[in-house]
């Protein structure tokens, strides 16, 4: 039980402490209104080259394995609100700015800090134009959903909060995992990167795309992108069974458990860089 | 200055690793959604379907080889004043610049190249047995590329000149990106727009990096176009070289720094 309490006092630390510096982040994006109005710019820019892929491929076909134009649109919107989390909550402030940190020994900075490493140089900072850029994917959620006929569901609704939070504690954990080697190598710029994009280039599928064991077994268990956005979709849409539940909070857990042993390990043998 | 380039280049090995792992993973998820669009069919806008996955698994190469990330750098340079040590130097920063470049081309056809040759040519024979490399129009599309890459040098050495008046740069790096991928053919052959967007598409400058070459490379343009093509690529190559001067010598009026 006091275990219980220490365990909370602690979670709520770590709550107010990222509470105060999203609110820095946020102050310092709109001090320099210019640049985000160009990061917003930039992050629409991209949803829309994505939509008219989608149009593209839409105007050729009438369905990518089984999911319809407005099915597809939701995925998409979901995907990317999970995509703007990655980015911005891990990526661009975080893991994106280890390798220069390393090279900087900005890191044994953040080693010396009274605070968790792993909280500090993977999800202390926040990017806060992705949070804005959030509300297109919602909105395409949104009208898809409408288009689709489909009446209001509370235990699909409950089900697929539960599978977001899931597939946002596989996105960081695959993120940091992948983004951690950095501390292995001298110039390790592109891990970080490679993590985003070992997401980003699959959630947004429908999985039914994985077909055969190997694309299941990758895609659901080794780089469980279709627990990210695919599932999560589809138990908004139609439901999913509980076993998927079960099956998606035992691969978060498990994803999040090897993130602090690799973290660890790694920061232990890390020697510095830098003085 | 290019061998020192290469040599540091080179120091970098991991590096390259990791952006061919970073590549083969994108062409992995293009490869599935792909195919699953090409289930039942044989021919989608005009290309079949071993072509139009031969064209999608060349973007990576494609991109290796015309891809130009000075903007970012010179837009830091400015930014930081390094630019007043390359002021104080016998040579220009676009000279510098150009050597980077080129140092990191010569780089990838020593070390990812190979790979990126063998895996397509394993994927195309799993996929299309009847496929032979023959079919690929290796000189034709070595022209079209060399051209993109000086065009795309210095498109984005004018976009790094802004940093004179812009504090970020990236952004308009992340613009172009998107131009790429939709009206360059990145994200699928240009044949398959319609209406305006095609014709706009056929307009700007963003196919002579990626749709042009790779048509020739898969010998879907024909040769006899060449000379056309080259015509306008010279054109779109001295407009930018103006837009560039003229921005420099704007920018380096306004240009002060302080410090060593």
């Amino acid at each position: 039980m006091r275990h219980l309490e220490a365990d909370m006092n602690t979670l709520n630390r770590y709550a107010r402490i990222y509470g105060k510096l999203l609110k820095y982040d946020i102050m310092y994006f709109l001090t320099f209104r210019t640049n985000f109005l160009i990061c917003l710019f930039v992050e629409l820019i991209y949803f829309f080259a994505f939509l008219t892929f989608y149009r593209v491929i839409f105007q050729n076909v009438k369905t990518i394995a089984g999911w319809t134009y407005d099915e597809i649109m939701f995925l998409y919107g979901f995907d990317m609100i999970m995509s703007e989390f990655a980015v911005g909550f891990v990526f661009a402030n975080n893991t994106n700015t280890i390798p220069r940190k390393i090279n900087t020994g900005e890191v044994d900075f953040a080693l010396l800090k009274p605070l968790n490493s792993l909280f500090t140089l993977t999800f202390s900072s926040t990017y806060f134009p992705s949070i804005v850029s959030m509300i297109p994917g919602l909105y395409l959620m949104i009208i898809s959903f409408q288009k689709l006929h489909i009446p209001f569901n509370m235990v699909n609704i409950i089900s697929g909060f539960y599978l977001l939070i899931c597939g946002m504690v596989i996105v960081y954990s695959i993120m940091t995992i992948i983004a951690s080697f950095s501390f292995l190598t001298q110039n390790g710029e592109l891990f970080p990167r490679l993590g985003m994009n070992s997401i980003t280039n699959f959630s947004s599928y429908p999985h039914d795309l994985f077909k055969g064991f190997l694309l299941r077994m990758v895609f659901f268990f080794v780089l469980p992108t279709a627990l990210v956005s695919s599932i999560p979709s589809k138990a908004l849409l139609s439901g999913v069974s509980p076993s998927i539940l079960i099956y998606s909070g035992c691969i978060a857990v498990l994803f999040f458990t090897s993130t602090t042993i690799i973290w660890r390990t790694i920061i232990n043998n890390y020697t510095s860089a830098s003085s | 200055m290019l061998k020192n380039r290469f040599s540091v280049t080179v120091a970098y090995r991991g590096s390259m690793i990791s952006s061919v792992i970073y590549d083969m993973l994108s062409l992995v998820s293009t490869l599935i959604i792909w195919i699953v669009v090409f289930s039942g069919k044989s021919m989608i806008a005009g290309l079949p379907k071993d072509q139009t996955i031969l064209y999608l698994l060349l973007i990576p190469v494609i991109s290796s080889l015309v891809n130009i990330f000075i903007s970012e750098q010179i837009g830091y340079e400015i930014r930081k004043g390094v630019l007043s040590q390359y002021l104080l130097k016998p040579y220009s920063i676009s000279l510098e610049l150009f050597t980077r470049a080129i140092a990191s081309k010569l780089t990838f056809f020593a070390f990812s190249f190979p790979i990126y040759l063998i895996g397509i040519a394993l994927v195309m024979n799993i996929l299309f047995p009847a496929f032979s490399i023959a079919n690929i129009h290796l000189i034709n599309g070595a022209l079209a590329i060399t051209a993109g890459f000086f065009l795309h040098f210095i498109m984005d050495l004018s976009i790094g000149y802004l940093a004179f008046w812009v504090g970020e740069v990236w952004a308009f790096h992340h613009m172009k990106r998107v131009m790429f991928l939709v009206f360059g053919g990145m994200l699928f052959p240009l044949t398959y727009l319609s209406g305006g967007v095609k014709q706009m598409a056929f307009f700007l400058p963003f196919q002579f990096m990626y749709y042009i070459p790779n048509s020739y490379l898969l010998g879907i343009r024909d040769y006899r176009n060449f000379l056309s093509d080259l015509r306008l690529y010279i054109g779109w190559f001295l407009f930018f070289f103006l837009v560039g001067q003229l921005i420099w010598k704007l920018g380096i009026k306004k240009y002060e720094a302080f410090g060593g």
